[in-house]
Parts: structure tokens; sequence; C-alpha cells
């Protein structure tokens, strides 16, 4: 609370010295304008009422910001952990996230939404830049935008854009090429990455993380009529590689990733989408669209051990169809701005994910687990199979209808906002399960005997939400602006899939336990499929902030407290269970500061992004331990991203030479705070030459080899880590045509 | 002329009952039924009694043998699970009221297989009306029983 105060003080100093340091204050109506087509807010970024990130693809470029999930600790607060694979691009913002099902920041390119969380993490090329609005934007953008919307703005063929190339080529075999142009009522990007990999699996004694991806991306644009635009998106990333590179944390020692069985992820993503937007003399109407497709398959040794203990399978196909109509008032400059909107989508996904106990696992996991609870002179059970197949289908439709509207009331010196949202979304899960196996009761039984256990069933959930929000801007004078917020957000609620081999193991040993006419005092218990579903999270935020630009130095800082309802955590099962499962955990709060702060004049350039949090729970008792007041796992205290750069003039050529900080934390591993990571700081730099249109550079990364632990879990009572990258060098060249 | 008439109608009504009492013996029809009742088990550790014990009474169709299968019943009060347990190849004799239930010795089956360990062993018992009750010994475990039928309409319930 004391930070908190702090930060609060540091704010306002900051308002106060912003104001006292504007040399015009003079209002100035018309503000430069961002680049703001992939946002629906009506009004200039510098008037809206959240945190605002934008940055540009040349300065992404210039940082080896490739993909999503490296813009983590760039953009104050947002931490998204580089571990597992492409699938496991898991965003904490602001106290909020969890490392399952839907994410807690929503992902928009060009305007249209990302609807699988699967398709996140992918490599990009051709963007304009990438903004992020902060907080809770539920009234605007729906489901799980509650802690921000990242939204990612590409090259169109309505603006000047030379033909770009480039080639990339590092460590770890590292070799990544991009290109975009455009011609004609066209843009076309491409980019291509190969690693071979960072971690060693010491069991196979090869890499295992490598990975091949290849992004396509075709924009068709035109004035379609003198006040029509008609834009198609098509989008597709196709990716192949290893991954889940965990290590067993044994008596505080970090040991080399070691497993048996195969660890791969493969991904075919694809999205179409399609935009028309007409302005008339009263009002501007805007149509998106999309169609979404995701195939993918991933395989992992669920023990990661050298042990055959088990695997699982996760194989999705899914197809999403999105649809939003917005109207709003033509006049930008009218006092009155409304904006109200429909939006609808639908989301069918037919999901694989057998779970295959191995020799190893049936001894360990169900064998001696049954055999406990059974008199050793009555006998004992065994099963004969070298592998047994626990298979579970799911067919999962979720659909959202949701009506908007948004009005912004432009009174001189103030912006202010008042919207409100009204979504209701459902979904329906049929699951069909079926474990199979032979078993003998030893020395009763003289032959195995075959049993096969189906389970089968439909849960269903409904939830509606009003999602307000409120916000005033006041400006100062035409460097200045202070804005206050209340927002409320929400992400979706859903089913958890993952918990039903748990279900099927235990179901399967009553099985056969009724089946040879045993019957134990204490069953195997576990949950079952009517309580796999679980509700919404929401979340109401307050927030403080300002904006300062004052020739080169831009700042912004903001304050915020989020009170959030049904927080979405994982938890483990008790016991020697093997699932997991998302639970409404209870009620948390998070209070925080975020600033971002840059100074570019001339050739120097400056920033810092830092973020502190504290995020507690209220109320969340397990039923196992009571975690009231303890911190959110995996939720950093603090996230730092900071640099400096010059360029040197050398004739007709310069020489740009660039040094980082990027850091996260402290934070802990799990509810309890029994493992913690520390801040952990990482040094980057770069060294870059460019003559005309020509750029030739290196790169490093982490460059004194800090030894982070980017990920923890826990599995059949075992505790593992993920490591951060390692230092990479990368040398490339970028050409413009 | 009526009194002769009554009387001999209730002559013709004696002569048609002792023919019927001559020709078939007064036996009550063996069924397959489920019992409920209670189960005593003299343990080493002391007499225990479990209640609400089901029984299965399986008779052949000829219903001169038949089995009988004891559900989720324990040997010991602190076993940790209960057993169903099924006992072949019991003699059915049937008397007027129902039927007496013999086994010298049988091997039971349980677990999935026969079950030497507690071999029965002078099984005694009979089925009169709705009950049935009998005594055995299970392995070296002297155990008896009594339990009522269970009508239709309870087990619909």
């Amino acid at each position: 609370m004391k930070t908190f105060a702090v930060a609060m003080t540091a704010m306002v100093l900051i308002s106060i010295l912003a104001a006292t340091m504007a040399l015009d204050d003079t209002l100035t109506q018309n503000l430069p304008m961002i680049n703001v087509t992939a946002l629906k807010e009506q009004v200039p970024t510098e008037r809206i009422a959240s945190a605002v990130s934008s940055i540009s693809f040349e300065t992404l470029r210039k940082n080896g910001t490739y993909r999503p999930n490296s813009l983590s600790r760039t953009i104050p607060g947002l931490h998204i952990p580089d571990y597992g694979a492409s699938m496991t691009s898991t965003v904490y913002l602001r106290g909020l996230g969890s490392r399952m099902d839907n994410p807690v920041m929503g992902l928009y390119i060009d305007g249209i939404p990302v609807i699988d969380k699967n398709a996140y993490d992918f490599d990009w090329e051709g963007l304009n830049g990438v903004t992020m609005l902060g907080g809770p934007q539920g009234t605007m953008y729906g489901r799980n935008s509650m802690g921000g919307v990242l939204s990612l703005s590409t090259i169109s063929p309505l603006e000047d854009s030379k033909p770009t190339v480039r080639l990339e080529y590092g460590t770890a075999n590292t070799f990544r090429a991009g290109i975009s142009f455009t011609t004609g009522s066209h843009a076309f990007s491409a980019t291509f990455r190969h690693t071979d990999g960072f971690f060693m699996n010491v069991y196979k004694n090869r890499l295992t993380d490598p990975y091949d991806g290849l992004s396509f991306r075709w924009k068709w644009e035109r004035h379609v009529t003198e006040r029509a635009t008609l834009t198609n998106i098509l989008q597709a990333n196709l990716s192949k590689e290893g991954g889940f590179a965990y290590g067993l944390w044994q008596d505080s020692v970090l040991h080399p990733v070691s497993y048996n069985d195969e660890g791969s992820y493969r991904r075919l993503s694809v999205i179409e989408g399609f935009k028309l937007h007409r302005c008339g003399d009263e009002f501007k109407t805007d149509v998106a669209g999309s169609l979404q497709l995701l195939s993918d398959d991933m395989h992992m040794d669920q023990d990661y051990t050298p042990k055959s203990v088990f695997t699982l399978q996760q194989k999705q196909l899914s197809g999403a169809g999105t649809l939003e109509f917005t109207l709003r008032r033509a006049d930008a400059y009218a006092l009155w701005q409304p904006q109200t909107g429909l939006f609808a989508f639908y989301r069918l996904n037919s999901m694989s994910a057998p779970v295959t106990f191995k020799r190893d696992g049936i001894e360990t996991l169900i064998l001696n687990n049954a055999n406990s609870h059974i008199p050793e002179d009555i006998g004992y059970l065994a099963i004969s199979d070298t592998r047994m197949p626990v298979n579970s289908d799911f067919l999962i439709d979720t659909w959202n209808t949701a009506l908007f509207h948004e009005s912004v009331f432009d009174l001189d010196r103030w912006t202010l906002t008042a919207g409100i949202r009204l979504d209701y979304e459902g979904g329906t899960m049929d699951y069909d399960c079926m474990a199979r196996l032979h078993y003998r009761f030893e020395p009763v039984m003289t032959a195995d005997r075959e049993l096969s256990v189906p389970y089968k069933g439909t849960v269903s959930h409904r939830h509606f939400e009003v999602i307000p929000k409120l916000s005033a801007l006041f400006r100062v004078n035409s460097e200045t602006a202070l804005y206050a917020t209340l927002s409320k957000g929400y992400r979706a609620g859903g089913f958890n899939t993952q918990i039903f081999s748990d279900i099927l193991q235990n179901i399967t040993m009553n099985a056969v336990m009724k089946d040879l006419g045993v019957h134990l005092d204490r069953k195997f218990v576990s949950v079952t499929a009517g309580n796999t579903e679980y509700d919404p999270e929401t979340a109401w935020n307050m927030e403080l902030g300002t904006r300062f630009n004052h020739g080169p130095f831009r700042a912004q800082a903001s304050v915020y407290c989020m009170n959030v309802s049904g927080q979405q955590l994982t938890v483990f099962p008790p016991g020697m269970s093997t699932g997991r499962m998302m639970t409404n955990a209870g009620r948390s709060r998070s209070i925080g500061l975020e600033t971002v702060m840059s100074w570019n004049p001339e050739r120097f350039r400056s920033h810092v992004s830092w973020s502190w949090c504290d995020a507690r729970f209220i109320s969340y008792n397990d039923g196992n331990a009571d975690y009231s007041g303890n911190r959110l796992p995996y939720v950093p205290e603090h996230t730092l991203d900071a640099g400096i750069g010059y360029s040197f003039r050398l004739g007709s050529r310069t020489l740009d030479i660039d040094a980082g900080l990027n850091g996260a934390g402290p934070y802990s591993w799990n509810e309890a705070g029994t493992q913690k990571e520390p801040f952990r700081l990482k040094v980057s730099g770069r060294i870059a030459m460019v003559l005309g249109d020509t750029e030739i550079y290196v790169r490093g990364e982490n460059l004194t080899g800090t030894q982070e632990r980017s990920f923890y879990f826990k599995s059949v009572g075992k505790e593992f880590f993920a490591s951060g990258k390692p230092r990479t060098i990368m040398t490339g060249i970028t050409f413009k045509l | 002329m009526k009194k002769t008439l009554f009387l001999m109608l209730a002559l013709a009504a004696v002569l048609v009952s002792c023919d019927k009492s001559s020709d078939e013996p007064q036996e009550l029809k063996i069924e397959s039924a489920d019992y409920c009742g209670d189960l005593s088990v003299e343990a080493s550790s002391g007499l225990f009694t479990m209640d609400s014990i089901k029984v299965a009474f399986n008779a052949t169709d000829k219903a001169d043998s038949a089995s009988v299968t004891l559900f989720q019943v324990k040997f010991a009060p602190r076993m940790p699970v209960s057993l169903d347990v099924t006992i072949p190849e019991i003699t059915v004799t049937r008397t007027e009221k129902g039927g007496i239930l013999t086994v010298d010795s049988v091997v039971p089956f349980a677990m999935g297989g026969k079950y030497p360990n507690y071999t029965v062993k002078d099984f005694e018992g009979e089925i009169v009306d709705n009950e049935i009750t009998f005594s055995l010994k299970f392995g070296s475990t002297p155990t008896s029983y009594r339990g009522l039928l269970i009508e239709e309409d309870d087990k619909e319930q």
C-alpha cells in the first residue's frame, strides 16, 4: 500500500511537472493523428482515457520483436512468458491471467479479432505497428479484453510502402527471412523462421525446441466508391516445432531437460477477414467479418521424465466466424460522437485429447494407487497392457452476441466517454470418453478380463454480462492531459477438458472394482463432468492517468486498482492426480502503476517502460489451504524495459548503437508462494550500419546470459521449470527496394 | 331339498380338496429372489453384524440347486474393502414350507475367480415363506444371515 501511495504521488508529480513545463498552454483540438485504423475508438489515441502504448514496426524490428510474445515487458505490465510451444502464449496483465484457456488480452489484426488463443503466437511481417490499450476494454471489445487489447495494424496498399526484404541469421542456427510489398490494390507480406532450438534433451541427445514457421498475409484494399472502402485480409500461419523444454526441479537444482516421449506442436491457422467502411453524410458504417480456421496437433510427454509414464496428444480442428456492425457519426468534430455496434461470433471446436498411460504410468499412477486401497492378503490388481489409452473427444461450441454503445462528448478541454455493452455468451460441450484395459486380480483370476469404460454426456453454460464504462479526459494544455476511467471487463467462462483424463482414470478404477465385486470404503474420487464448467471472470478497473508530450520528450503514467471476481486460476487436483483444471478461485485485487517515458532528441534516443503491480487474493481457499492475502502466481511485481541509443553520422552512412535492459519479477510460482522468482535483468544491444536503404546489423539478447526461469508447473507431485532463452546473437540485413 | 343340495356341494368340495392334496404335495415354489437382512460374523476380534446386506438367491431351472451371492460383505470390522461373494453348488431340498439349503464344502467366487482362502463349510439354511436364513463358515469364520424377501415394489424404489 505504501508503494501504491508512492506511485500515486509520483504520477501526480509528473502531471504537475508536465503542466509547469508546458510552453504553450493553448489548447489544440486537432492533436497529431496516430494511425488508429485498427482500433475501434472514435478519437485519436491521445484522447483515449486508457494507458496506450504504440510501437512502430521499425522499432519492433530493431528490438527483434517479431511476434506478440516478444512484446512481453516492452509494454509496461505485459508479461508473456516464453515457454512451451506456440500454443502456450499465456498473457499476464495487471494481475490478470492464467495458464490455460481464455486469454485476458484481446488480439486484433486490422480490426479483426483473433478468436483462438492458440493462434496468438505467430511471426509477423509487414506491420505498420502495434497499439496496446491497457486495462479492461470490455465495453468496446467484449470478451477476453479485461486486461487490455493488442491491436496490430498491417501495411495497406492505399499507403506508400517500400518493398522490404529482411534476412537474419544467428545463434542456434536461427534463420529468419521476411518480405513485404504492395502492388496495385494488394499488399503482401511473408516471413519464415527456422531455429534448431536452444535446449538439449539430454535423454534423447537432441535439441528439444526446433522451430519452422511460415506466415503469410495478403491484403486487398480499395476505395470501391468515393465513400466506401473495401478490405480483404487473408492471413495464414503454418508451423512445426518441438518445445516443452521442461527440466526437473529437485533439491533446489534445475536439472536439464530429459524425457523420452514426443514433444511437438504443429499448427495451421488461417484468418480470412473482410471490412467495409462507408462514410455517409451523417453516419459512418463499418462492417467487419471473418472466418477463422485453426488446426493443430500437440504431443506432450506429460511426466517429463525418461520413464514411460504417460503422454498427451491434443488435436483440434476449430472453425469460427465473427461479424460486427458499427454505426457512428460522420462528423469527427461534433460535440457528441456516438458509436453503436452489434457483434456476434460462433466457434465450433472438435478436439481429441487422448492420454496414454504407458507401462511405468500404469504401475505408478494406476496400480500403486489402486492397490494401496486393497489389503495384501486379499490380492492385488494387475493390468497387462503396455499402453492404456484414455480417449477423450470433445465437440465444443461457443457463441456470443453483443450490443454495445459508446458516446464521446468533446467539451472544450474535456472528453467525456460513457459506454455500455450487453454481452450474452454460451457454450455446449459434448464429451465422449472411453478407457479400455485388460486387468486381472491376482492370485484369484487366472485370465485377463477386458473392460471398457465409456463416459459420455453434455454440459452447457450461459452467461449474461453488462459491461459499462465511464471516463473523463482533461486537457490541461496542448501537451498535458489527465484522465480517469471506471471500466469493466470480463473473461469468458468455459470447460475444463484437461481434467477428463483424471476423471476417466478414477471412473475406470471404480469400474474395475465394481466388476471384481470389490467395494472400497474410500472410493477413487475426482471431479465429474458436471464440475468442469467454470464461470466468467470479471474485473472492475479504476484508473487515473496522465500524458505529457513536450518536443522529443513523451511520458505517460497511470495508476489503477482492479477488483476481480471469480478469478480463473489453474489448480492441480491434490494427490497423484495427472490432470489440471481451471477454477474460479475467488476474489483478488490488483493495484499498480504503469509508466512509459521516452526522450528522442535528434540522434539520441532513450526510453523506459516500467510497471509495478501488487496482485493479491482477497479470498481464495482451494479446499486444502487458504491463500487469502498471498500474491497471485505468475504475476510479476515489476516489469522493466529501458534502452538508450545514438546514431552516428559517418558521411553518407549512419552507425546506430543501442543498448537495452529488460526484466521482470519478483513473482510467485504457486499460490502458496513457496516457489519464487527474483527480479532478473537481461541486457541487450544492437549495432547497425545504415547505407541508404540498406541496413546491416548485429543484435544480441540476454548478453549477460542471465539464467531465468520462465515457467513452473507440477506433474505427478514433481516440480518442473522451463528456462528462459540463453544468450543469442543475430546478424542481419534489411533492404528497402 | 335345499339342505340336501348344500350337503352334496360341501361333500364335493371336500372330495375335490382331498383329491388335489393326494396328487400334488404342498411345496412352495423355489424361485430366484433377492433378500435384504443382517449378516453376523464371528471374527477373531469378536462378533459383529452388518445390516442391510443384500443376498441374491439364484436357483437352477429344476430348483434342485442354487447359488447365493452376498453383496458387499466384510469378514472383519476393519477390513478396508467389502466383497461380493458367490457360494455355488448349494443343494436345495424342497419342503412343504419352502426349501432346505445345504453344502458341505465349496470354494466361493470372489474378486473375479475362485477364492479358496474363504472356502465355505457347513452351509445350512432354509427358505421359508419370504425369509432366508443360513449359517456357514467362511474359512474358519462362522457367519450367519437372516434376510427378508425384497418385493418387486421395493426393488423399483
